[in-house]
């Protein structure tokens, strides 16, 4: 691609509770920290926790988030951010496990993929998604020469 | 393993759709799939990051611009580039400016950046990732079974 540009590297959150949200992505997701990185200018707490994703996507947390809810779905922001998953039935059978509520169930949406919704501490809007082969995407980037 | 895969697509709330295809389009992530409603409006524009990670573009957002970079919520997303220094010029003829003069010198965490922002002002880091980056060791030692790294600066 002619700018160089790839992949996504890492999602950045600004959160309100550090401990709260390391409870969920970490006790209850089961994303592993990396690392934790203090301050730059040397003042106590935490500058931001990496949490692995993938071995290339990462997941930041920085404390100390103004204001107690993430933007609501009809803001300008970013809207959503979806999780892929291999088996749904196995992941909320977890999320029951783990107590984490859905804000919406399983559903086979128009593009042909099972997804479902949970919500972060902050109110971020998590989906779930297993894609199918003969999703919508896939037979879109398989008509642009893609391997999928 | 986790319970999941990977990251599968990053949605976005945008105040001018055709603006914000056209900004992705530029810098290399193709639009491959729209969806409409019956009415013939668009509901989603599918983008091409890699085969199996998408963005989504949805039309209708307030008016507002994204919110700072203090608030709480999803705060900046990073793209990675092989080459830094080709990602800038390529980006300068393309005419996207970067949010702040380039600082040519690694970061603490031994990586070379820079910033841009899409149309509605999301904040979108460039990362040319070095092979012996603090987040690639600490995923080796993460492999190996280690605790997570703790860093001090300075």
């Amino acid at each position: 691609m002619m700018t160089g540009i790839n992949a996504i590297a890492h999602v950045a959150l600004k959160v309100k509770d550090l401990d709260r949200s390391m409870d969920f992505y970490v006790n209850k997701l089961g994303f592993k920290e990396m690392m934790r990185l203090p301050k730059p200018d040397g003042s106590p707490g935490v500058w931001l926790v990496y949490l692995r994703i993938t071995d290339t996507q990462y997941l930041e947390l920085f404390p100390d988030g103004q204001g107690d809810r993430a933007p609501g779905r009809d803001a300008t922001a970013i809207n959503h951010i979806c999780l892929g998953v291999s088996d749904i039935d196995v992941t909320l059978a977890h999320l029951e496990k783990v107590g984490i509520p859905l804000t919406q169930g399983k559903k086979m949406q128009m593009d042909k993929n099972w997804q479902a919704w949970i919500e972060d501490p902050d109110g971020n809007r998590l989906e779930l998604m297993q894609m199918a082969d003969d999703s919508l995407q896939f037979a879109a980037i398989r008509a642009m020469g893609g391997k999928v | 393993m986790g319970i999941f895969r990977g990251l599968g697509h990053l949605a976005f709330k945008v105040n001018d759709l055709e603006k914000s295809v056209a900004f992705y389009n530029a810098i290399g992530f193709p639009e491959v799939l729209r969806l409409q409603k019956p009415d013939g409006k668009t509901w989603i524009v599918y983008h091409q990051i890699g085969d199996d990670l998408f963005l989504e573009l949805f039309p209708g957002g307030d008016g507002n611009p994204v919110p700072g970079p203090d608030v709480t919520g999803v705060n900046h997303l990073s793209l990675t580039v092989a080459d830094i220094d080709k990602a800038e010029k390529d980006l300068a003829a393309i005419g996207i400016p970067l949010m702040h003069p380039r600082n040519n010198a690694r970061g603490i965490d031994g990586n070379r950046g820079m910033w841009i922002a899409d149309p509605d002002g999301h904040r979108i880091e460039i990362m040319e990732m070095a092979p012996d980056c603090i987040q690639y060791r600490a995923v080796a030692n993460h492999h190996a079974g280690g605790k997570p790294h703790v860093l001090t600066l300075g």
